[in-house]
């Protein structure tokens, strides 16, 4: 008859940890004291992080409405359009489940997986919509080139302040997989920033909607990627 | 959890004398050097303090604190570029120090050798999953890898460990190998 194999683990042999010495107890109740003290009036801020996209969000539509010409003051509708776009992705990313630890987030595979293709993708449907295309050589010559900068500019700006935003109001909340969740925040950003210049500029030739739209998605997403450890691990 | 971060700070005792020794335990086994280790629970639960609002109440803690701690473990190694295995002043390598009632000590020492001698990755795994008392899952969340993957490292680590202490099974007194 076959033994089962030895399991060193088994009831009774349990390894029982150590305890470490009380004066580390003692030194994190003296950082909780002081914490107390310093801390008791900082609430200017709204404490749920939905008040806090909404503020950022705010934020942003101000950049657009500063940086906009007046064809945007005679149609406030698209500015809605945008704060509600913005909204909407802040609650995919949350029913999604980008960051890890709740109920019902997404694996990490499929995050991993979302990551890797959404910029891709992206910058794919751009290629796709476009009616126009130049050739390499004609698109670096003025004024395509001009223009296609001027159009990365404004989507950085736009998504970098997204970014930032998205990544403060997670701020600490994913010690298992930061990369990755910073990656996914700027990818959303980035997204935004797409959407925003997406929304005032009327160029529609292939090179310049994948550089100067939509190269700030795959940007912002490498951005987040080596910035998620610093910002979203506690 | 839930009561600390709502703003109990008596909450905050309750769940150091809950999750110290474990969380210690995982330390101590990473770093082979009991100062570090205390220096690193500090550390760790300073960061929860600092970071218990962005807590996502429902979430499972002690996973939660554990990645903490081995990010913490792993910064501060980059940081300082030190060994894991440190000489105390005699020489030796400290071991770390068992509570033992029950268990044999010959074999409470063997295995912590055995365990110290397995390739990282096995050894973590082994050490949150059979120790740290972490589900494979919950395993695989705080070292950043697969279900699958973490399931191998610890099958792969018990056949070494086994190989090991087999000395163990054969004298063992409750083994069925040694009844009549």
């Amino acid at each position: 008859m076959n033994q089962p194999p030895f399991d060193p683990f088994d009831r009774g042999k349990v390894l029982h940890p150590p305890l470490p010495g009380d004066h580390v107890l003692s030194a994190l109740r003296s950082e909780l004291a002081h914490d107390l003290e310093r801390n008791a009036q900082r609430r200017w801020m709204p404490s749920s992080r939905v008040g806090r996209a909404a503020l950022s969000s705010i934020l942003v539509v101000f950049f657009v409405l500063a940086t906009a010409g007046e064809a945007w003051l005679r149609s406030p509708w698209v500015v809605l359009g945008f704060a509600a776009a913005y909204g909407m992705l802040l609650t995919g990313m949350l029913v999604a489940g980008a960051v890890p630890g709740r109920k019902h987030g997404l694996p990490r595979a499929l995050r991993g997986g979302l990551l890797a293709v959404g910029g891709p993708l992206l910058l794919l449907s751009l290629w796709l919509s476009a009616e126009t295309f130049l050739s390499l050589g004609e698109f670096v010559t003025a004024p395509y080139l001009h223009m296609a900068t001027g159009c990365l500019a404004h989507s950085l700006i736009t998504g970098g302040l997204a970014t930032l935003g998205l990544l403060a109001i997670w701020r600490q909340t994913d010690p298992f997989s930061p990369h990755l969740t910073g990656g996914l925040l700027g990818l959303l950003g980035g997204a935004v920033g797409t959407l925003s210049v997406e929304l005032g500029c009327a160029n529609s030739e292939g090179l310049h909607l994948t550089l100067g739209h939509g190269m700030v998605v795959l940007a912002l997403t490498c951005v987040g990627y080596w910035i998620g450890p610093k910002w979203m691990s506690p | 959890m839930s009561r600390y971060v709502s703003g109990d700070l008596g909450a905050f005792e309750l769940l150091y004398r809950a999750l110290a020794p474990r969380l210690f335990g995982y330390l101590l086994r990473l770093t082979r050097h009991r100062e570090r280790a205390e220096d690193l629970v500090q550390i760790t639960f300073s960061k929860v303090h600092r970071s218990r609002h962005s807590y996502l109440l429902g979430a499972p803690v002690l996973p939660w604190i554990l990645a903490i701690a081995r990010r913490s473990f792993y910064d501060e190694q980059r940081r300082t570029k030190v060994r894991p295995e440190e000489l105390s002043g005699d020489g030796s390598v400290p071991e770390p120090k068992l509570v033992q009632d029950e268990l044999d000590v010959d074999l409470a020492d063997a295995l912590e050798q055995a365990l110290s001698r397995l390739p990282r990755a096995y050894a973590e795994a082994i050490q949150l999953t059979k120790i740290t008392g972490l589900s494979v899952s919950e395993a695989a969340e705080v070292l950043g890898a697969s279900r699958t993957a973490v399931k191998l490292r610890v099958h792969r680590g018990y056949v070494l460990l086994r190989t090991e202490l087999e000395r163990y099974a054969r004298t063992e007194p409750d083994h069925p190998s040694d009844a009549p």
